[in-house]
């Protein structure tokens, strides 16, 4: 579809694309090179050990948050800059430029978790041989972690698109969505430990190897969930998205 | 009746419990530029973007060629649309804005530069829109409008922001569109912009159609006034009055009279040995008719209010 190539082309030709990705892999750096260097004077977070290695391998983890926040602002971000208006001139059945968002950010979203993880992976290995710690994450599970994480990045671009059409008010849905995230989620996270792994956040962290929650899911079926999410805004968005009046 | 291009039929569009358009019906002909005015408030905003596929109607429907908008196959090939606001990413230059259209519209990229030297933006083509002054934004506009070299134009208030060069560009510049046979729709709150290069006009008021006619109709149908310059203004103004006519004094030497023709009035002069310095008919101008119309609009009642 050619306007997925024109989402791209958005993309391309504004800054916002190069801003997230440059805060995103400066963080992720910083948070990486702070874990080598301050681990050890943690009690029990030795560098030597699996979980010190886990968190430093997954230094990029809030990299789906980033995905977020990049869909919403591609989405909600034509209506507060006027552009929706050429956007549905062109292409008037409106759904299509959802779902041609939906693609385009599901591959943002997985470039951003993909370069965030391999420079954090290349700095905890560059790190670690210098300090002269060896690795004793097994190599399989260091690539189900990036794995998972670069894959739910891939569906918060895709989230981020869906809440974006839903709420077209940008700042109403970058705030509705962190906090649901970040708040509303870690609440229900306590009082339905077992429910808590079918919500988004829930099955987000499943995904990405940090799950915290009282009952789990295998990696598999957390995709699935986080799929089923994806699905049902973007068909919510794109109901709402037909209906509105773009004045 | 010549082929119509566009066409507006029982159009009404409510937002909540304000009513925007009521009823509206109109056809605009094929090759022609026709004006669609009225005061600001009146619902041209509203109409046009129902006719572009971006408000739905509350009742009734708005076609280009027989279709709806939303069902154009290349609607942006078909019809090309200079709407009011920010329409531009302002982090987005010109050229690249220009790409992402041609890009959505699968429109011929080949056509950008000449768009850019049609509207004259080449040298800043390559800068951000966020620094361009609102006349650079409505030609960008255009050149995007322009960018599928589209049969139809629909544009709404293009003048706003231009200067009075800019202004005299844009007529010229719809005027040579007409010619190529195109078919302009413009909006327009400001009638002297208008009355050199609209073919025909459609006046609206509180979303209702006051009129539709070709412009010397419009203009023509009125009874203008008669302007009466004399130094004896005062044996004229009675003579005049006692004739049962009624002269209004505009200045000391000055009368205006709307009920009497200029050969009654010179005959009367000529008779009664009255020096005339001037005598006009004044033709009303677009402005005086849309004036009227939209007045005497606002004064009648209205009939089916929406609530």
């Amino acid at each position: 579809m050619h306007i997925v190539w024109t989402e791209f082309l958005k993309l391309r030709t504004t800054r916002l694309w190069w801003g997230l990705a440059s805060a995103l892999l400066g963080l992720s750096a910083l948070i990486a090179i702070l874990t080598l260097v301050f681990a050890g004077e943690t009690p029990g977070f030795a560098l030597s050990g699996e979980t010190a290695q886990r968190s430093l391998f997954t230094s990029a983890g809030f990299n789906a948050t980033f995905a977020l926040v990049f869909g919403i602002i591609g989405m909600a971000g034509e209506y507060k800059q006027g552009t929706i208006t050429p956007t549905f001139l062109a292409a008037p059945q409106r759904w299509r430029v959802i779902v041609a968002k939906a693609l385009a950010y599901a591959i943002g979203g997985f470039l951003l978790g993909l370069s965030s993880n391999l420079l954090v992976a290349g700095i905890a290995y560059v790190g670690l041989a210098i300090k002269d710690i060896e690795v004793v994450v097994p190599t399989s599970e260091i690539f189900e972690l990036l794995g998972g994480t670069t894959a739910t990045a891939a569906f918060f671009g895709v989230l981020g698109v869906a809440v974006g059409a839903v709420i077209p008010n940008q700042i109403a849905a970058l705030i509705g969505a962190l906090v649901e995230q970040l708040i509303a989620e870690p609440l229900l996270f306590n009082f339905f430990p077992e429910e808590a792994r079918f919500l988004i956040g829930g099955a987000g962290a499943i995904l990405s190897g940090t799950p915290n929650l009282g009952a789990t899911l295998s990696l598999w079926a957390a995709a699935g969930v986080l799929a089923a999410w994806c699905l049902a805004l973007l068909a919510l968005g794109s109901v709402v998205t037909e209906r509105k009046d773009i004045t | 009746m010549p082929e119509s291009k566009i066409v507006v039929e029982g159009l009404r569009k409510n937002f909540g419990s304000t009513l925007a358009v009521d009823d509206l019906n109109f056809a605009v002909r094929a090759g022609s530029v026709t004006g669609f005015l009225g005061p600001n408030g009146a619902g041209k905003t509203t109409t046009l973007r129902v006719l572009l596929g971006l408000v739905s109607a509350t009742a009734g429907r708005a076609t280009i060629d027989g279709q709806a908008y939303r069902t154009l196959d290349h609607p942006t090939r078909k019809v090309g649309a200079v709407l009011e606001g920010a329409n531009f990413h302002p982090g987005r230059s010109a050229r690249n804005h220009l790409r992402v259209v041609a890009s959505a519209g699968r429109l011929d990229r080949n056509r950008i530069g000449e768009m850019l030297d049609l509207v004259g933006l080449t040298a800043f083509a390559g800068k951000r829109v966020g620094g361009y002054s609102l006349g650079m934004r409505q030609r960008l506009g255009i050149a995007a409008a322009l960018l599928g070299d589209p049969e139809v134009l629909i544009l709404d208030e293009p003048a706003n922001g231009l200067d009075p060069e800019g202004i005299r560009w844009l007529r010229k510049f719809l005027r040579a569109l007409a010619a190529e046979g195109r078919t302009v729709l413009v909006s327009s709150h400001v009638l002297a912009e208008m009355s050199q290069t609209v073919d025909d006009v459609i006046v609206i008021g509180r979303g209702r159609l006051i009129a539709h006619a070709p412009l010397e109709e419009l203009t023509g149908s009125s009874t203008g006034a008669i302007r009466v310059r004399t130094p004896d203004a005062d044996r004229l103004e009675a003579l005049l009055r006692a004739a049962g006519k009624t002269p209004q004094r505009i200045e000391p030497q000055l009368l205006l009279v709307t009920d009497a023709t200029s050969p009654e009035i010179g005959e009367l002069s000529a008779r009664e040995n009255i020096v005339l310095h001037e005598l006009a008919s004044e033709a009303l101008s677009l402005e005086d008719v849309f004036l009227k119309m939209t007045a005497s609009a606002e004064l009648a009642p209205r009939g089916s209010e929406a609530s």
